[in-house]
């Protein structure tokens, strides 16, 4: 006691590991919060743009149609464009699995704008339609992905 | 591939088919198990012949019960392909390309084109 304390040294020291420790302690609360805080934020969202994904994908697979019948391709490339700033944002929120189809689609958006314009009218067409197929994989794929969220 | 996989490169080839003008719908009676056997009422079957297969795709009000004794009426497109009057599938997930396919079939049988007069207004 020639410290002045009330305590014992021991029970001073105890205190500070028990100080240190739960430092720690909070810094591990924090990180698992934050995680979990920006999970719920993609659970949130994704059933949302699920939703503008699978009418963007309509409304580009319509445009094919037309561009089909009446050689308008105008829409369609408006359509891609589209397309792509809604995978662009998706990018960021699908888990690890999904992510290699969104990977696949924006790819060959990008191939298509790269070397559209060397391409005959055909070649192009055609790729359109492959590449809307594949969007329309992504958009089902992430639909089932929203049923499974729902009950977990 | 999965099979699901596999009927929407299906849906997406009929879309295609349909724009060029290869597949002709009209309405037609939907196949016996799609409204015998099941609560589900068929609004409107249109149905094409592909290849040896004759494909449709329906609007079906279903049932959807939300407990035991409580249900509302809900609807859906879907697809379905019969081979020698056996159904063979009947695919139940509302894609895009679905959805566009069972406007297009509506399309086709509507014929806007010759209903609409254009010197009308």
């Amino acid at each position: 006691m020639e410290t002045g304390s009330y305590l014992y040294q021991w029970v001073v020291d105890l205190s500070v590991i028990c100080s240190i420790l739960g430092l720690i302690w909070t810094a591990v609360v924090w990180w698992e919060t934050k995680k979990i805080g920006s999970d719920f934020l993609v659970r949130a969202r994704i059933p949302d743009m699920v939703k503008e994904l699978k009418s963007e994908v309509k409304s580009l697979i319509a445009a094919l149609a037309e561009w089909e019948s009446h050689g308008e391709h105008v829409k369609a490339s408006e359509s891609i464009s589209a397309l792509k700033g809604i995978l662009l944002s998706l990018r960021l929120k699908v888990s690890k699995s999904d992510l290699k189809q969104v990977e696949v689609v924006i790819g060959m958006i990008e191939s298509r704008s790269s070397f559209h314009s060397c391409l005959s009218s055909d070649e192009s067409k055609s790729h359109a339609w492959r590449l809307s197929q594949e969007a329309n994989t992504l958009a089902v794929l992430l639909g089932q992905l929203e049923k499974d969220n729902r009950w977990t | 591939m999965s099979s699901d996989d596999q009927i929407e490169r299906l849906l997406m080839q009929l879309v295609r088919e349909t724009s060029v003008g290869n597949v002709r719908w009209s309405l037609t009676e939907p196949h016996y198990f799609l409204n015998n056997a099941t609560d589900d009422l068929v609004v409107a079957n249109f149905g094409a012949s592909y290849g040896d297969l004759s494909v449709g795709v329906y609007e079906a009000r279903y049932k959807y019960w939300r407990d035991e004794d409580e249900f509302y009426w809900c609807s859906e497109i879907r697809f379905s392909v019969a081979k020698y009057d056996s159904l063979i599938v009947d695919y139940r997930k509302s894609s895009a390309a679905l959805q566009q396919l069972y406007e297009m079939a509506r399309t086709q049988v509507m014929d806007f084109d010759s209903l609409l007069k254009g010197s009308f207004f």
